[in-house]
């Protein structure tokens, strides 16, 4: 089936893409504790508290306080906050965390695949093995015929006689041939129609849990988690540095206010431009999570199929692959947009 | 007791520290540098507990589907068995095509030359 084919070519394609998020689970908190700004201008007002700790540690004595030189504070929260490596809190090493959501796709993507290989109706392509053994059983049988033609030959006159006639050998090749096909095709039919259902059937409640997982950990701790928390860090930064420009000495006397105004805008647009990263990669994790609900969707029509005795017909077969291979190709068309991007 | 969904305690700090933003923004130039660092302080506290409570928890659900995940893994090796017994299958139909193809260039070689003339 044509369909077929294609969801499993935009498998292969989605497949190669899909680190691309467990891999930004780390470089999320990397950028992340980046935008802790530095002072770009001398201000009137001394600092005089102590300095942001994320656990809100300002107060705590000893180990626990955090540099307040801007510099040191990013290498203090990576430690900490990236890399697990908090004095007093046992947190995940988030370089962890990715491999091992990479992983638990890994076996969703390996099943699905399986799934559509046991499906596909043209595995292996055994209707050409046929034709072979269709076509080599009547090479023998018009072989065969012209030996015993040749044998009649009075010119030849010690040449034994045939034992078995051309008819006698066509009909043994031919009842070898059925026999095969009669074997093959109930193996086909039956053992094809059982794995399947034992597959969904018995799978289902895992999937449904193990894909249930992905989407916990990409919409809740990426998307609404990392993601939302550099977006933040992020605008911060940002805001610090337009504040510190706004109310910086030069602009207020008044003085080269040209070349503030385009620091600003400057400054404006280099904002703009990672804020429309953060959006990408936002709008990619929503694509993954719609590739999950479609599978998801999927699986469950299959399994209630099944479920009630029925099997699944080519058009529902065909409209689940269909639904599948939109999600899949939204998700290759984000990636790629992402890329264009990133690489800009 | 009412079950609270632990995802939504890192969300319910996010806001808190978007409520601090929103704040720190809308009152932005009226601040002393102190107060403004306060606020991010305050925000940043905010935002890395949840950070952190959130990857804690993605820790926990990944430990928890370790067993769903190993049944899955069966049933791909279910569904193997069954495409190398195909596979199996295949080469058999083709080792058949091919003996018979052999037994047909045996049969034109034992064919009897007739002598010319």
């Amino acid at each position: 089936m044509a369909k077929i084919r294609e969801f499993s070519t935009l498998s292969n394609q989605a497949k190669e893409r899909f680190p691309a998020i467990a891999g930004d689970f780390y470089r999320s908190c990397l950028r992340r504790v980046q935008y802790v700004p530095v002072s770009p201008l001398p201000s009137s007002e001394e600092p005089t508290i102590a300095i942001s700790s994320d656990l809100g540690e300002v107060n705590n004595p000893g180990s626990t306080v955090i540099s307040e030189e801007p510099l040191a504070q990013r290498i203090e929260l990576k430690k900490r906050f990236c890399d697990g490596k908090h004095p007093e809190q046992e947190l995940p090493d988030l370089q962890e965390i990715g491999p091992h959501f990479t992983r638990i796709n890994g076996v969703v993507v390996s099943y699905v695949e399986k799934l559509g290989l046991v499906a596909d109706p043209n595995l292996t392509n055994l209707d050409a093995e046929f034709d072979t053994l269709g076509a080599s059983a009547n090479n023998v049988a018009s072989s065969a015929r012209g030996l015993f033609l040749a044998t009649q030959q009075p010119s030849v006159p010690n040449t034994p006689p045939a034992v078995i006639s051309p008819e006698q050998l066509t009909g043994k090749v031919d009842a070898v041939v059925n026999i095969f096909g009669f074997v093959t095709e109930l193996f086909m039919e039956g053992e094809r129609r059982e794995v399947l259902e034992t597959m969904i059937v018995g799978s289902n409640a895992d999937f449904q849990e193990v894909l249930d997982s992905l989407e916990l950990i990409v919409d809740n701790f990426y998307i609404k988690s990392l993601l939302r928390a550099e977006e933040a860090a992020l605008d911060q930064t940002y805001q610090e540095y337009i504040t510190a420009l706004e109310t910086s000495d030069t602009f207020r006397s008044g003085s080269d206010v040209i070349s503030v105004t385009n620091h600003l805008i400057s400054l404006d647009n280099s904002w703009n431009e990672k804020k429309e990263l953060i959006q990408s990669r936002r709008e990619l994790a929503q694509a993954y999570i719609g590739v999950l609900d479609s599978l998801s969707g999927g699986h469950t029509l299959l399994f209630e199929i099944f479920t009630n005795g029925e099997t699944p017909t080519e058009q529902q077969v065909q409209s689940i692959v269909d639904e599948n291979s939109a999600a899949l190709k939204n998700f290759i068309d984000k990636s790629k947009a992402l890329n264009n991007k990133e690489i800009q | 007791m009412t079950n609270i969904d632990p995802f939504q305690i890192p969300n319910a700090l996010m806001e808190l520290a978007d409520d601090v933003q929103n704040f720190r923004v809308r009152f932005g130039t009226q601040l002393t540098v102190n107060q403004r660092r306060t606020l991010n302080t305050r925000e940043n506290a905010l935002r890395g507990v949840s950070v952190s409570l959130s990857a804690l928890i993605t820790h926990d659900a990944i430990d928890r589907i370790t067993e769903p995940l190993a049944q899955l893994g069966e049933a791909i090796d279910e569904a193997d068995e069954f495409l190398m017994a195909v596979e199996s299958l295949r080469q058999a139909l083709g080792t058949i095509a091919r003996v018979l193809n052999l037994a047909s260039s045996i049969i034109t070689l034992m064919t009897p030359v007739t002598p010319v003339g």
